[in-house]
């Protein structure tokens, strides 16, 4: 059907027009009206002062919210030192790498550090240099940089891209940023829409408001909807998380990167140059990614890998420290997946950042390494609340639960026995619990890899040394948990033995 | 840039107005509208610009020099180099890797050795790459034709490829149709139709954040968890993307033909409510029409059309769907799908004239077009052939009834959507001119109310293309 334009202006009513104008006088009346009134409340009820800060991580979404000018933190107190701890999933999935670190720095040197976690899953390099730029306005005396290869780059982008726009902004940061930064991080929508955040609560906070009638809604829906979500209404929390285009399964290529490795290392010489003209030292590291447990189809470019090493290398040269972790971390302690490690992965990761704090000498009277390492392994049986938290709300509802578990922990092994007792050793789901747990099992059974030797820093043999107790303590534990269950619940050992490739990669499989 | 994110609704558009409007008639307008269509175009990747600009400049001057050439070889020969140019250009981001994927085999069995098709892994497909290309072409041809006289101002010609509303994702404008009226906005001739543009991109607005969106992730649910083998998920996977694809591009459709009236500027309906189509062949009457009077005009008329016996009128539609179907990618279940499409086509044709087809009552061929069609929306869909298989298999019941994994609600969101598809007037018959007053408010509010309101955007489908 044509339409002409004729049609399209042939009917200008004048009374229809007045009343279209008037229509629309009365929306936007409506709209300053709900931005004066509703948008303030929203700004009010979601600005969140840092007021107990020793150690937790925290919502930094909303302090780049914030355009109050001021910092998020309470002043620093006399003789605290701020380390600012910046990180991926790798933090925030898993064993919580900064709990533990905050932890013990705390039985070693109560009250003398504060560690400000603003990790980030997926975070790219451009994301941890705006974030690292809060560090001088949060009066930041080191930052303990963790990136892994990749870290699954840029594919969270869309779901991050308000704050990190709201970050280019900030004062200090927009005229600080170097040229090479805002070109190879240029992107006029993202700009734009930070504008309008600018001026506008009810955009800035735009979650928060549908959180407001959502809730409700879905609670009074929920007779009819039973336990299936209602993706019409309920906002699929899941889509921030998840790739665009669905799972790729070649996650370790560079091909989601916009500019591809050297854009992402290039990145990170930016921080590192803006870091150091604020005068902040630096340790750094490459973390550890366990390939053998590599997702199905994707091939490990090993030359990119090792020029990747070599590259950041090269860049954290003028740094406090730097570790390339690959080398000298036991991956083994890495969760079903091949980057976030494990409740004993964190707690040696952490381990290793305060070693590495007392050897670089910016530490002025560290205590020396053997009362450190002594202090470090007690950290194992003391169970913070997090965690005691973290074990009662795992979830049994299907056999995802356990798997960034260590059965080796006493508290998980019992809970997973007495869960499986629960339901019932034949039943699916007890079978669906335990396969999780097996995966890993039969993974460390079969080869349980030694701890690495290659690792520069030994801390005076310290290093080494835990790690051994680790694994020993490991792999016995884990003969013991399987001794236990074939005991307890008549599970035939072929199950634990058969053909464990196989279950393996099923799982990986299937995540 | 998404038309339907705050950034340009509230910032990018009022100051290209504002800029439009204030800047003097003539060569300054035709600046304004250069540097925000690239503003807008350079989004996260100011290098495809030089792209755009590089095959704008190629187009231009070749047009010239068809016009210019004294011989009819000569003539043929400029259209050659640029139709070898824009195909060169699609086939090397869009199809590289198909394409060497496939002939790396055979180089290998003749001792060539040719790049590893992972190298085009890294490159990004332009935005808007076949829609501009397209458009370049279809100038070309005209003006080989004699159709169309060349545009002899070189920064009109690159405001005609690059005219900010349609340049992402069409609708791909032919010359004859756009140039003039974009001679007349920069010569200030134009009558800006505010009321029908807000209405439009309001419109625009609610079917992308709305419906669309609303729709995908109920498809993209049941297509994470694989859960779409039952014949009830199977029809809501097939339907439920049927309408998530139709209302994104139709809502993309709707804001670039607003923001065209914001200029006086009116551009090309692309859908006349498709799926209340009695038959395949008046479905693509309906869906896409620049791309379907595309294919016609530039390919299946030229190949014969339906003047050379009813054999060869089918291999030309068939011949023309297929190419329709790569147009949209380089997979070979896009293929499938425009092979599908043509087959439809093709057997209405020879069928449309029997007794059979004309007892059928109009309800009966709306059902078994808007069925067959979503049949193939699955294969355009999916790109994986076990899954295309379950969906296929479960939309006959091969795997039971219903394995309750779609909510009533979501279910009844679908249904909802289709009915008021099938039911209510297409936005260009309900108002020819602009909406009555209480509906053009509803529609603001409600576009407003939903910016408001919903915390990430996806983006338009068709950008993909």
């Amino acid at each position: 059907m044509e339409i002409s334009l004729a049609d399209r202006f042939g009917r200008r009513d004048r009374a229809q027009e007045r009343l279209r104008l008037a229509g629309g006088l009365i929306l936007l009346a409506l709209l300053i009206l709900l931005e004066v009134t509703l948008g303030n409340w929203l700004e009010r009820e979601n600005r969140r002062p840092i007021d107990s800060m020793t150690v937790e991580s925290f919502d930094l979404e909303h302090v780049l919210k914030d355009h109050s000018g001021q910092s998020p933190l309470p002043p620093k107190p006399a003789g605290v030192r701020r380390i600012l701890y910046l990180s991926n999933s790798h933090a925030t999935t898993g064993g919580y790498v900064s709990k533990h670190f905050r932890r013990m720095l705390d039985v070693v040197a109560p009250g003398r550090f504060q560690i400000i976690d603003v990790s980030t899953p997926g975070v790219v390099a451009s994301s941890i240099l705006q974030r690292a730029m809060l560090a001088k306005e949060m009066e930041v005396d080191l930052v303990v940089l963790q990136v892994a290869y990749i870290s699954f780059s840029d594919r969270f982008k869309l779901a991050q891209q308000d704050s990190l726009a709201e970050h280019f902004f900030r004062p200090g940061i927009f005229e600080s940023l170097p040229w090479g930064f805002w070109w190879r991080n240029y992107d006029i929508g993202m700009f734009a829409d930070h504008l309008v955040h600018r001026f506008s609560r009810l955009a800035r906070y735009r979650n928060e408001l549908r959180t407001l009638w959502e809730a409700p809604l879905i609670a009074w829906l929920k007779p009819f909807t039973g336990s299936t979500p209602s993706r019409i209404i309920e906002v699929d929390k899941q889509r921030l998380m998840t790739m665009p285009l669905g799972f790729d399964p070649t996650i370790f290529d560079w091909s989601l990167y916009p500019l591809g490795r050297n854009g992402h290392l290039a990145d990170m010489r930016d921080l590192l140059a803006i870091l150091s003209r604020m005068d902040i030292p630096v340790i750094g590291s490459n973390l550890p990614i366990d390939f053998a447990k590599q997702y199905t189809n994707a091939r490990l470019n090993v030359e990119d890998f090792s020029r990747y090493q070599e590259e950041m290398r090269r860049i954290f040269s003028s740094t406090l420290r730097y570790s390339d972790y690959q080398k000298c971390f036991p991956v083994d302690f890495t969760t079903y997946d091949p980057l976030h490690p494990t409740w004993t992965g964190a707690r040696l990761h952490a381990a290793h950042l305060v070693l590495l704090l007392a050897e670089s000498g910016w530490w002025k009277d560290a205590p020396d390494m053997n009362h450190l390492k002594q202090a470090l392994l007690m950290q194992e049986s003391a169970v913070p609340d997090f965690y005691r938290q973290a074990l009662e709300n795992i979830d049994t509802s299907n056999g995802r639960g356990y798997r960034r578990y260590d059965v080796t922990d006493a508290h998980v092994a019992s809970h997973l026995l007495g869960q499986l007792e629960k339901e019932g050793w034949n039943s699916p789901r007890a079978y669906r619990l335990l396969d999780q747990t097996l995966l890993r099992l039969n993974f460390w059974i079969r080869e349980p890899a030694p701890p690495p030797k290659d690792c520069p820093a030994h801390f005076q043999g310290v290093w080494p040394e835990i790690l051994h107790e680790e694994f020993v303590k490991h792999v016995e534990r884990l003969a013991y948990f399987r001794a236990r269950l074939e005991k307890m619940a008549k599970v035939p050992s072929t199950i634990l033995s058969a053909n464990p490739k196989s279950r393996l990669d099923w799982s990986i499989h299937r995540p | 840039m998404l038309f339907q994110s705050t950034g340009f609704l509230f910032i990018l558009l009022p100051l290209f107005l504002v800029s439009l409007r204030l800047a003097p008639a003539g060569i300054s307008r035709n600046l304004v509208i250069f540097f925000f269509s690239y503003l807008f175009y350079s989004g996260n990747e100011p290098i495809f610009l030089v792209l755009l600009l590089l095959s704008s400049t190629v187009d231009f001057f070749t047009a010239l020099q068809i016009d210019r050439a004294g011989t009819p070889l000569g003539r043929r020969g400029w259209l050659i180099v640029t139709l070898c140019l824009n195909l060169g250009l699609l086939g090397f981001f869009k199809y590289g890797m198909m394409i060497l994927s496939k002939l790396t085999p055979l180089a290998d069995g003749i001792g060539l050795t040719l790049p590893d098709p992972d190298f085009f892994k890294a490159i990004v497909l332009p935005p808007g790459i076949s829609f501009y290309t397209f458009q370049s072409m279809a100038y070309s041809i005209d003006v080989y034709r004699r159709h169309v006289q060349p545009e002899r101002s070189y920064l009109s010609f690159i405001n005609y490829l690059a005219y900010l509303p349609q340049l992402i994702a069409g609708p791909i404008e032919r010359y004859s149709h756009l140039s003039s009226q974009l001679h007349d906005l920069v010569n200030g001739k134009t009558i800006p139709n505010w009321s029908a543009g807000l209405d439009r991109i309001a419109l625009g607005v609610i079917q992308k954040l709305l419906i669309a969106d609303n729709c995908g992730l109920i498809v993209n649910a049941l297509a994470g968890q694989g859960k779409f083998d039952s014949f009830v998920t199977s029809w809501a996977f097939a339907f439920g993307f049927g309408l998530q694809i139709y209302f994104d591009f139709a809502a993309y459709t709707h804001i670039a033909i607003g923001l065209g009236l914001l200029m006086g500027v009116n551009l090309t309906e692309n859908f006349l409510s498709p799926y209340k189509a009695p038959n395949i062949q008046e479905f693509w009457r309906r869906w896409h029409l620049s791309l379907s009077t595309w294919f016609k005009d530039y390919l299946y008329f030229p190949l014969g059309g339906n003047r050379k016996g009813r054999f060869r009128t089918v291999f030309n539609l068939l011949l023309t769907f297929l190419l329709c179907g790569l147009w949209h990618g380089a997979g070979w279940n896009f293929i499938l799908w425009g092979g599908l499409h043509g087959t439809m086509v093709g057997i209405y044709y020879l069928i449309r004239d029997s007794n059979l087809v004309a007892r059928i009552p109009q309800v009966v061929g709306v059902t078994i077009t808007l069925c067959a069609v979503h049949i193939g929306w699955v294969l355009f869909r999916l790109h994986d052939s076990e899954k295309i298989l379950v969906v296929l298999k479960g939309m006959v019941g091969w795997y039971g009834l219903n394995n309750g994994v779609l909510s009533i609600i979501d279910g009844g969101f679908l249904v909802l959507v289709m009915m008021g598809t099938l039911l209510l007037p297409n936005a260009s018959e309900r108002w020819p001119g602009s909406a009555g007053w209480w509906e053009s408010t509803l529609l603001m509010g409600l576009a407003l109310a939903t910016l408001c309101n919903i915390p990430n955007i996806a983006q338009f489908i068709y950008f993909q293309f």
